[in-house]
């Protein structure tokens, strides 16, 4: 038997793909980008069939939201697409369907909650751990919600105190999803230092678009959030400065469409990625990256994905 | 994608349905399917998913049918001007491989008819046509929006013309008394006929379009999930074989 484990055990460390994210073991870097489904058990099971290593849930509220009436989202010529859902999803009791729904799958998964108040945060996440969740993931910057929103998560001393209301009463890893902001060095330390485990970055970037014969805004909600190919340089901008200053574990989002685009982020210093607009256009999109990623690492020589983290910061 | 679009004609079909055209001003990837549909914007008003009825290529003139049901369907009817038209959404449905198609539609079900016929004409197969409805004022004649169909059935559940009774128990009746006449069953209506319709017929060829809440139209935002099933109407659908989707049809 020990040869045998022994064995089994050597192949398990030696892929090449496996990361360690904030304290999340995840098979491979590459999990979907919380918004895009996943807030129902079968939205899980699509996105554990499309190979993502974890499941990011779709964002919880404590109530219930319908979210923004249609037009809710714009595909644009550029790649690009643009959504103001206004964060609808079920309320706090949907969250345990979907976190044992992806346990049923085997995935760790992340399951993203956005408060108006620091009770409700508190709450969501007490919900979110009692149904056995691996991680959360604070939304701190949906462009498309009065609360909690883009304009909490630009200010640090907010951040502080959001993020710190819930990593003092969770032991699970928190992860704080930040948006574009000037201040976007300064308000990821502030979430360091409050206790997140690591980071997202960065989310959709509010943006618009308006129809020029009806000469009207498209979106119901008039803004809403960009995303896909056209935020990438942006996205890895950001990345790569907040790694400079702080060094800390990032999950890297923002327009990854290839396993050019992830070696991108993973070199910025992302130990994980998050695809989510990509994945909408293409159901192969996670097994693309996939295999392109292991070929890169084998081409210049690496034996893992983890040793290039941050390596385009080397001087 | 999104095009926009001017509304060139509102047609009143019948006492219940108004075909609705457009121009597209942003010329299409691609030529629709029978059976994709598309999201179509009225600016401050709504965005409702139509099915595709009709498609003229050379003109970029895409046709709806409408049944007012409330204020977004109105807007379509009575409105003029600037529209938004999203898709070709859907997988729609390949007719090349039938020679002969029956059509089961239910109410409103009846629009994708047109776009259906043209390319199963292309594709030398035939088309009949079960159309049930409530009532007799609600019908039209189905040639003056499809001219190339075969037959055409009509069933109504006030008995005031043709077959008394519902579209399913009419399709039915007539695959049992002409067995092996139609190589595809195509069925577009509500629930309870596509349902019947399944069960009757068994899994053989028979393909149901069903509806859903469609928001975004692209497989985001997971609104029109078939439970009890991993699949989504707007990216794996509309259009299913029965065994694929069974126990979505099942009454809650």
């Amino acid at each position: 038997m020990a040869p045998y484990s022994s064995v089994v055990r050597s192949l398990i460390t030696s892929n090449p793909l496996e990361v360690v994210v904030g304290g999340l073991r995840l098979e491979h870097p590459v999990l979907n980008a919380s918004g895009v489904l996943g807030f129902e058990p079968e939205h899980v099971e699509i996105l554990a069939r499309a190979g993502f290593s974890g499941i990011v849930t779709k964002t919880f509220t404590k109530d219930r939201r319908e979210g923004h009436p249609p037009p809710i989202i714009v595909e644009l010529d550029n790649g690009g697409l643009i959504n103001a859902v206004g964060l609808s999803n079920p309320g706090i009791g949907g969250i345990c369907p979907v976190v044992k729904a992806a346990k049923s799958l085997g995935k760790p998964v992340v399951v993203s909650v956005e408060g108006s108040s620091s009770e409700e945060l508190v709450e969501l996440v007490a919900r979110a751990e009692e149904c056995g969740a691996d991680a959360i993931e604070l939304n701190l910057s949906c462009p498309n919600v009065r609360y909690g929103g883009i304009e909490i998560g630009s200010n640090p001393s907010l951040v502080y105190s959001f993020v710190r209301d819930v990593t003092s009463t969770t032991k699970l890893p928190v992860f704080a999803k930040l948006g574009l902001c000037d201040k976007a060095v300064e308000v990821a330390s502030k979430a360091i230092e409050a206790g997140a485990s690591g980071l997202t970055l960065i989310n959709t970037i509010k943006a618009m678009v308006i129809d020029v014969y009806a000469a009207k805004p498209i979106l119901s909600n008039r803004y809403g959030g960009l995303s896909g190919p056209p935020i990438k340089p942006i996205a890895l901008r950001v990345v790569y400065e907040v790694y400079e200053e702080l060094s800390v574990d990032i999950i890297g989002c923002g327009g990854i469409s290839t396993w050019r685009d992830a070696a991108e982020f993973i070199l910025a210093g992302a130990k994980a990625l998050q695809v989510g607009t990509a994945f909408i256009k293409n159901k192969a999109v996670v097994n693309e990256i996939l295999s392109g990623l292991k070929k890169w690492i084998e081409l210049i020589g690496a034996s893992r994905v983890l040793d290039l983290v941050g390596l385009a910061h080397r001087r | 994608m999104y095009m926009s679009a001017q509304k060139v004609s509102t047609v009143k079909l019948s006492s219940t349905y108004y075909k609705v055209d457009f121009r597209l001003l942003d010329k299409p990837r691609a030529k629709p399917k029978p059976l994709q549909f598309v999201n179509v914007w009225i600016p401050l008003v709504d965005e409702v998913p139509m099915s595709i009825s009709d498609y003229e290529d050379c003109e970029d003139k895409l046709s709806i049918i409408v049944k007012v049901v409330g204020e977004g369907t109105r807007a379509l009817v009575e409105g003029s001007g600037y529209y938004g038209v999203k898709g070709f959404y859907g997988n729609g449905i390949n007719v090349e491989d039938y020679d002969s198609v029956l059509f089961v539609a239910g109410g409103v079900g009846i629009a994708p008819l047109p776009l259906l016929v043209k390319r199963c004409l292309e594709a030398n197969c035939k088309v009949d046509v079960v159309w049930g409805v409530r009532s007799g004022d609600m019908l039209f004649n189905v040639k003056s929006i499809a001219p190339g169909v075969n037959e055409v059935y009509v069933a109504t559940e006030d008995c005031s013309i043709g077959y008394c009774g519902l579209a399913s128990e009419l399709a039915s009746s007539l695959i049992q008394k002409y067995p092996g006449r139609w190589s595809a069953i195509v069925a577009v209506g509500p629930k309870p006929m596509l349902r019947a319709l399944c069960e009757n017929l068994g899994d053989r060829d028979v393909y149901v379009s069903l509806e859903a809440i469609v928001k975004c139209g692209l497989g985001a935002c997971g609104s029109c999930t078939l439970k009890p099933y991993p699949k989504l109407l707007c990216r794996d659908g509309p259009v299913f074989k029965c065994g694929e989707i069974i126990d979505h049809l099942k009454p809650p």
